[in-house]
């Protein structure tokens, strides 16, 4: 049907996209896409934020219709049929399965009801157990996912719970499995575990289709990668032959600087941390007796899955959360109560964990969310009264020097990209030339180019002598900034490393809780 | 065929306006259904509710007088509604300022006092509907209890108080047993505007409120904080507002304009206390204010629309024999039409082909 004469591949397709529109008004989100996926075949899609990943999916998914062009999918006996556009129902019973990053489960149930939920009517008073058991065990041990099936969700750990997603899908016979930022988190050995899983489930003869930021990864699993720029594709090629470089610049348009990062004169501690215990003794996500000393013009970074005790280190730092033992001191003025404000005032600039919910506020204005911490300053009211004029012009002048791309600073901060969010946030942060930065997971769903922006600042902040606290997932960004580097895992924060002695999979292994608390 | 909500990002600030003249057209043909059900001809019915009143110099007078406790209640709800605080007990602070207001009148009656009466018995009025309006708040702030239940409760007892203290302690003695407090010396009434007639100061007061709140949300740091924590508390709160000042700011704003609202009413057309000092306008305020689209002037609009249905209502059982509770209809379908335009603006009905999974 796709004869490619120089390299016939023996593997019969299961999926074809052929020529994809999709317009929302004016924007073409995808532009005759054509992709062909084989049985067994690992394709990686990549392409920054707009790009039309997600709008692709969605077709596929039939949550949109496309406007030009159509969808085969491969049927029990191997014969491409077409597949009706927008329903969702026929893509899952013709066999099409997604894990997303942000997972779908029912948090109060178990493993296994996870699994069959949907597959059994909803009038059923009992689920079908011994049939449904005993194929998850065959799926698990075809796969090599092992997982709890008896324990309510909620108690797994972020990697079980993929699992279970997977399974999920795996359950109900899928042919083509879409993973969306598998990897976003996960430790690298769970990262690991996942990319042989995928391997042995690809080797069964299962398509898969793995999107993602990472190029590495990328480049280890995928043997085909597509990529997307502007709603078109730009590269349809085996992964032999290429490296990040080359990818990142199909992704981009153009070659991405590399990064320039020179040597940290550290000056004084800004940041102290005596034995700080954050947070309840019972919660997940706490501090237990920490030490940690974060120095003027240097970056400490904090490697760490998410809910180790990096959300109550953050929220002591940003003022959320008051030290429940032990003292921090920030300049050497103790931090006692919990008070945002006092921070901002005490010269802490912070970038929040999570943009939409934290750092911004939808419904205002890029000017109105500039000034949000400062709005209580001379130069923003007087007696109470608003002085809109000047907050609009400074605006106006950070938008300029921070390169935001929006209509103007009277424009609704909802309506701009994650990356032209996050410049606000920066801009606000950094513009009062802050003593302290906290950066929580500053780059997370951001692209190449709104992370490069971002990790440039970062780096210009500490040449300028602040401290910076660098709280990440992402083990390539740790040690692209940091000069030294603490691990932390349930509560525990171990010493902060110089960077240059350690390696990815030290602190993977102290992510997943190797040598942490001991060495505390 | 299943229907799905989909957020809208986008909101056209024209739909956004037009959506309660919608509503209001809904709430006409479901009232013209309701009068054929009735028996009554449509067109003669809305005639004597909405037309005729619009007509006299009298009615119209009681139209401005009927619209100003709720718009003054209205405008203080718009305080409370934008910070996503919602109290639903103005008739309760209306009542409870209205007793404390009128404790000055009853214990100046017969004396000297001069002036300086009426004056303290607006702040009173003012206090006693802050301090009524500050315990929700405070529930809420210190248990975590939901100020729409708690407001909405401590109407009856405020109701109940005013009743047990106009039929006990405070019932005037020359009063035939009648459950009615003494009317009130002049000092303590109400001067009206025009000498005669219903006008009265109050409607003076109602509209200083409207372009007071109208600045003070539109132009200052307190109107700022309080969008902001309507909008995004998490971020407010990350931004250091404090959540719990706000709380209390905009119940203490709106209980104190609903108490002055019950004082004037009571030291205005009423001129005594007695049992039943509303028509339940601390109730249609609620409406005025999701009608006028929590804006001061948008109220204000919104108030004399609903006041003409009080007026029609009174007029249509005098003429039709039609039930009080007509006009509770009318106003309890317009708010449902008003809530439900407010979902079609914010978000589209999209028919979803084929079921997907619960």
């Amino acid at each position: 049907m796709h004869p490619d004469s120089r390299h016939p591949d023996p593997r019969p397709l299961v999926l074809s996209l052929t020529g994809i529109t999709k317009r929302f008004g004016s924007l073409v989100a995808n532009d005759a896409i054509d992709l062909d996926v084989r049985a067994g075949e690992i394709v990686a899609l990549l392409g920054e934020n707009g790009a039309g990943k997600t709008t692709l999916m969605s077709i596929l998914f039939g949550h949109y219709i496309a406007d030009e062009g159509s969808v085969s999918i491969a049927d029990a006996d191997g014969k491409l049929a077409p597949l009706p556009g927008g329903s969702a129902q026929a893509a899952l019973a013709a066999g099409i399965g997604m894990v997303h990053q942000h997972f779908a489960l029912a948090e109060n149930l178990t493993g296994f009801e996870n699994i069959v939920l949907g597959t059994q009517s909803l009038w059923s008073l009992k689920l079908r157990g011994r049939g449904a058991r005993a194929k998850i065990s065959r799926l698990m041990a075809e796969s090599g996912l092992a997982v709890d099936l008896d324990v309510p969700v909620a108690r797994l750990s972020v990697g079980e719970q993929q699992r279970i997603e997977i399974l999920k899908a795996l359950y109900r016979d899928v042919r083509v499995l879409i993973l969306d930022e598998p990897t976003a988190v996960l430790t690298p050995q769970e990262a690991d575990s996942l990319a042989a899983t995928v391997r042995a489930l690809a080797g069964k003869g299962l398509a898969v289709i793995f999107i993602s930021h990472k190029l590495h990864e990328v480049l280890a699993l995928c043997e085909r990668v597509v990529v997307l720029r502007g709603g078109a594709k730009v590269a349809d090629r085996p992964t032999a032959g290429a490296d990040r470089a080359t990818l990142a610049e199909l992704m981009v348009g153009r070659a991405i600087p590399p990064r320039e990062r020179p040597p940290s004169i550290p000056g004084a501690p800004v940041l102290s941390l005596k034995s700080v215990s954050v947070g309840a003794p019972s919660a997940r996500d706490r501090l237990e007796d920490a030490d940690l000393e974060v120095c003027g013009g240097e970056i400490v970074g904090i490697a760490g899955v998410s809910g180790n005790g990096q959300g109550a280190l953050a929220a002591l730092v940003a003022g959320l959360a008051a030290p429940r033992a032990g003292e921090a001191l920030l300049d050497g003025a103790r931090l006692a109560a919990a008070d945002p404000a006092g921070r901002v005032a005490a010269g802490v600039g912070r970038i929040p964990e999570d943009r939409h919910r934290d750092g911004t506020i939808g419904a205002l204005t890029v000017a109105e969310n500039f000034v949000l911490e400062t709005i209580a300053a001379p130069e923003n009211q007087r007696a109470g009264l608003l002085r809109r004029a000047a907050i609009r012009a400074r605006a106006a002048e950070a938008i300029k020097a921070y390169d935001v791309r929006c209509p103007g600073p009277e424009a609704a901060i909802r309506a701009l990209s994650g990356g032209n969010m996050q410049k606000v946030v920066l801009a606000r942060v950094l513009e009062r030339a802050p003593r302290l930065v906290l950066a929580h997971q500053p780059t997370r769903g951001l692209d190449i180019g709104a992370t490069t922006d971002v990790h440039r600042r970062l780096i210009a902040a500490r040449g300028r002598g602040a401290a910076v606290l660098l709280i990440s997932e992402d083990l390539d960004e740790l040690f692209a900034l940091s000069d030294r580097i603490a691990v932390v895992h349930a509560g525990h924060l171990s010493p902060a490393l110089p960077a240059e002695g350690l390696d990815v999979r030290t602190v993977g292994l102290m992510m997943a809780g190797h040598g942490v608390g001991e060495a505390a | 065929m299943p229907l799905r909500l989909e957020r809208q990002e986008n909101i056209s600030p024209l739909r956004h306006a037009l959506a309660p003249l919608v509503a209001l057209l809904v709430t006409l043909v479901v009232g013209a259904f309701m009068f054929v059900v009735l028996g009554h001809d449509p067109v003669r019915a809305f005639a004597i509710y909405f037309i005729d009143p619009l007509g006299d110099p009298y009615t119209l007078q009681e139209l401005v007088v009927k619209a100003a406790p709720l718009l003054l209640i209205g405008v203080g709800l718009a305080f409370c509604y934008r910070a996503n605080r919602w109290n639903i007990g103005a008739e309760g602070q209306y009542v409870a300022g209205a007793v404390l207001g009128s404790w000055l009148a009853l214990a100046t009656h017969g004396t000297e006092a001069g002036g300086w009466v009426l004056p303290a018995m607006l702040v009173l009025g003012a206090i006693g509907g802050a301090l009524w309006g500050l315990i929700p708040a405070f529930l809420r702030v210190r248990f975590g209890s939901s100020e729409i239940l708690t407001s909405l409760m401590l109407v009856y007892v405020a109701q109940l108080g005013l009743d047990y203290l106009v039929r006990g302690p405070w019932r005037d003695p020359q009063g035939f047993n009648f459950p009615q407090s003494v009317t009130f010396d002049d000092v303590a009434l109400m001067p009206l505007l025009m000498g005669e007639g219903r006008l009265h100061a109050g409607i003076v007061i109602a509209l200083l409120a409207v372009i007071v709140a109208t600045f003070v949300l539109g132009r200052t740091l307190v109107g700022f904080s309080i969008e902001l924590a309507g909008s995004a508390p998490r971020a407010a709160a990350f931004a250091g507002f404090d959540e719990k000042r706000v709380t209390y700011g905009v119940f203490a704003v709106s209980g104190a304009l609903a108490g002055l609202a019950g004082i004037i009413e009571v030291a205005g057309p009423i001129g005594q206390l007695q049992p039943t000092i509303s028509p339940g306008y601390g109730f249609t305020a609620i409406i005025a204010a999701m009608l006028g689209r929590l804006h001061p002037v948008g109220i204000l609009i919104a108030s004399l629309v609903l006041a003409l249905t009080y007026i029609g209502g009174e007029a249509a059982q005098i003429s039709m024999r039609l039930p009080f509770d007509v006009t509770r209809v009318f106003q309890g379908t317009l708010l449902i039409a008003i809530l439900a335009a407010d979902v079609l603006v914010r978000y589209r009905i999209r028919r979803v082909e084929g079921a997907t999974h619960a």
